[in-house]
């Protein structure tokens, strides 16, 4: 309960730092959607440029969820580490203890980056005037939808990891992981002149679904709002993009806990 | 026997997996950016040609035109470095295997010589696969091209503007050559340093789950990117042809203060109690 | 070589773990330390080796004082509770690191240690495979390994077999002979019984010595 504690706390300050820093119209004044395209890297009106700038800036917008799956990646792994044959012992349904843990850190994550995006919102709320448009609602609610499944699909695999690797390489895996995902973007200004590929780099690149201002609207309502620098990100694609990668890391977790032999498990201290 | 012990200890961390994995990592970086650039400038001329040093992974030139390795690598960075050694204090606390050091080689000793170690195997891992990039470009550029990726002339009032701006402008007008290994070697030493800090400070705070250790180095050089000023961005200070403004105090501050930090762990070392 | 305790006080957030202990211990001699869980055992063991700062009083070694003149004891052999070694080498990486550390002894020293346990020095097995005697063996294989002028044993036969515990009763007795200073805590009274010339008790943190029977 206390960590969890920690952890909303944790989302109110980043929510007011990511606005603080990333959310200062010119004149003052900021239409819902923008600030929430900014809140995924977007600079004014403009998407995120796949440049080195753009590129670190949207790195950093990405903090929150690195820190979040740092905490809640021992959520699982703990128990491991902790009296794993005390615990399991007692557990004779690994898989309904593995759904209950599972289900805490999808209320966690919602909860988070909810918590971030409100105390963004209000940080901006007092130091602008925001405007509200329709389409910022939907906005804000598929930037929500979105950060959560990447943040509940993230912290598992690191939890998954951590059993066999410990935490700090598990953690290391799945960080680096998303920040290599990023480096190859910087080649689409190299492919403007190859447009399906630079689809193609996009569309298979799943940390482009986290890049709001990527996307094309498919709705009288999103359309105007979305600049889609480029071809083939589509809203309804990555929210099911996104639910699909995250029940399949859920679905080989429970695989893995199902199975995994408790013969060595606290492997912070190397393996007893 | 602090020489001794600090032997001991840097081929204990360059054997271990997470030091093989860092190197491999590293190494396949530049591998990639080589071959890259190999099949890129097949058949270019040589008064067309960039100079091969300004084609290093660790090349901040490389924001002009092909920025995904540096991009890579000042994402990967802050992560990576303390990876391979920086957590292996911790994990002699957390394995116990601390005392049997402890009693061997006393409090401060210990401490002094696994933080040399961590800073002497790190510098190695974030060193080595550069040199060989260096080799390697040496053998396939030719050494007489002098292009800036910037694309502006080597003797433009801007890009000799730009090149004053370099960490060691003298140094680099002398001979680029001598600039990249010099570069590489600071580059490594901060890895050192940043890796030391780590252990350093895993002997103030005992954490039981390693992955918090990666954080405080991670975050810290992630703040100084989100800051406006340029001049507070941490690759300004390590990476090669880095042409932002300095400010040359914070540049100190970046190899001074992780030192100073370990230098306190190791002097703290001998007043504590090691009850676990 | 003499160790001595001078009027030792040990106190943690306002509880006295250890009081008024005064001890002087020679070489060529086991001495036996009973006590119940929780009475002072180890945390008498950490402070003489000089792991652990006295709230007052003074160890020394041979006149020198420990934190003081010399950080810890400067030949010592120890087996404590809680104490590992590492997970993804085998036991003779283990030892061979740890004796890199000091360079006082070569290969055939350390293989020589790990028979006179009773492992085997050619085993590939990494030490996160090993049972709880085995890691207790390479725990005693790293304590004498070098030949210590000190050697504290904290339950050294906690998890051996019968025959393990023959092995490790011999080994002492042989250190004893080479002329070792041996501090023995065990809840064992067999291993007391035969081991020990001298005994002493531990109760809630203050030392009495007793007949070894």
């Amino acid at each position: 309960m206390k960590r969890t504690l920690l952890l909303l706390l944790a989302a109110a300050v980043l929510g007011i730092w990511l606005s603080w820093v990333y959310i200062n119209p010119y004149g003052g004044q900021i239409l819902l959607s923008q600030l929430v395209l900014q809140l995924s890297g977007a600079r004014g009106e403009f998407p995120l440029s796949p440049y080195l700038s753009g590129l670190l800036e949207f790195t950093l917008r990405l903090v929150p969820a690195f820190l979040f799956q740092a905490f809640v990646g021992i959520r699982l792994y703990q128990h491991y580490c902790t009296a794993s044959v005390y615990v399991f012992s007692r557990i004779p349904n690994r898989i309904r203890w593995y759904a209950g843990q599972t289900a805490v850190i999808g209320l966690q994550a919602l909860a988070y980056q909810l918590l971030l995006m409100l105390a963004a919102l209000v940080t901006a709320l007092l130091r602008w005037q925001v405007v509200w448009d329709a389409a910022g609602f939907l906005l804000f609610a598929l930037h929500t939808l979105l950060y959560t499944l990447w943040l509940i699909m993230t912290a598992v695999l690191v939890n998954l990891l951590a059993i066999f690797q410990g935490s700090s390489a598990a953690f290391a895996w799945v960080t680096g992981g998303q920040l290599a995902l990023l480096a190859p973007l910087s080649l689409l200004p190299l492919l403007d002149d190859a447009p399906l590929t630079q689809s193609l780099l996009v569309c298979l690149n799943p940390i482009c679904r986290l890049i709001l201002s990527w996307h094309t609207g498919q709705t009288r309502l999103l359309a105007p709002a979305l600049a889609a620098p480029y071809r083939g990100l589509y809203p309804i694609h990555s929210v099911v993009l996104l639910l699909v990668l995250c029940a399949a890391v859920l679905a080989v977790g429970a695989q893995i806990i199902r199975r995994h032999d408790l013969i060595v498990s606290d492997m912070e201290s190397g393996g007893k | 026997m602090l020489i001794r012990a600090t032997k001991a200890h840097v081929l204990f961390l360059l054997k271990r997996r997470s030091a093989q994995i860092t190197f491999a990592l590293l190494f396949a970086v530049v591998l990639l950016r080589f071959v890259v650039d190999v099949l890129e400038f097949r058949g270019y001329d040589v008064i067309a040609m960039y100079h091969p040093m300004k084609l290093l992974s660790l090349s901040y030139n490389h924001i002009y035109y092909n920025a995904n390795t540096v991009i890579l690598l000042s994402q990967l960075f802050p992560l990576l470095v303390a990876f391979p050694a920086g957590l292996s204090l911790a994990a002699d606390q957390a394995s116990g295997a601390q005392t049997v050091l402890l009693a061997r080689l006393g409090p401060r000793r210990y401490t002094a010589s696994k933080i040399l170690a961590v800073i002497i195997a790190t510098a190695i891992l974030f060193t080595l696969p550069f040199l060989m990039e260096m080799v390697l470009n040496c053998i396939a550029f030719p050494l007489q091209a002098t292009g800036d990726m910037s694309n502006l002339n080597i003797y433009d009032p801007q890009h000799i503007a730009m090149t004053d701006r370099y960490w060691l402008p003298e140094l680099y007008h002398f001979s680029p050559y001598l600039y990249a290994v010099v570069g590489i070697l600071r580059f490594g030493l901060f890895a050192g340093l940043l890796a030391g800090f780590t252990a350093a400070l895993s002997t103030f705070i005992r954490i039981k789950y390693r992955a918090f250790l990666l954080l405080p180095v991670f975050l810290l050089l992630f703040y100084s990117i989100s800051l406006e000023d340029v001049s507070l961005r941490w690759y300004n200070y390590a990476l090669l042809f880095a042409d932002e403004p300095k400010n040359h105090l914070f540049g100190a501050g970046l190899y001074v203060l992780p030192a100073v930090f370990c230098l306190l762990a190791v002097l703290c070392s001998g007043w504590k109690d090691y009850r676990r | 070589m003499l160790l001595s305790a001078n009027h030792i006080t040990k106190k943690i957030r306002g509880k006295t773990i250890l009081q008024d202990i005064s001890l002087q211990l020679e070489g060529g001699n086991v001495y036996g330390f009973v006590g119940r869980n929780g009475s002072g055992k180890t945390m008498l063991f950490r402070a003489l080796s000089g792991l652990m700062a006295v709230s007052s009083g003074s160890v020394s070694i041979d006149g020198q004082v420990l934190r003081k003149d010399v950080s810890v004891l400067p030949s010592l052999g120890i087996v404590l509770e809680n104490v590992g070694l590492y997970p993804d080498q085998t036991g003779m990486e283990n030892l061979q690191y740890l004796a890199r550390l000091r360079g006082l002894i070569g290969p055939d020293d350390i293989r020589t240690a790990l028979v006179r346990v009773g492992l085997e020095p050619e085993d590939k097995r990494t030490y996160r495979k090993y049972s709880l005697g085995m890691k207790q063996r390479l725990a005693i294989a790293q304590a004498i390994m070098e030949k210590p002028d000190v050697i504290m044993l904290d339950e050294p036969t906690n998890g051996l077999d019968e025959d393990g515990v023959q092995l490790i009763r011999q080994l002492i007795l042989e250190e004893k002979q080479r002329g070792a200073l041996i501090l023995l805590a065990s809840h064992n009274k067999e291993d007391i019984r035969l081991l020990a010339d001298h005994l002493f008790r531990i109760e809630s943190g203050v030392i009495s010595q007793e007949e070894v029977s």
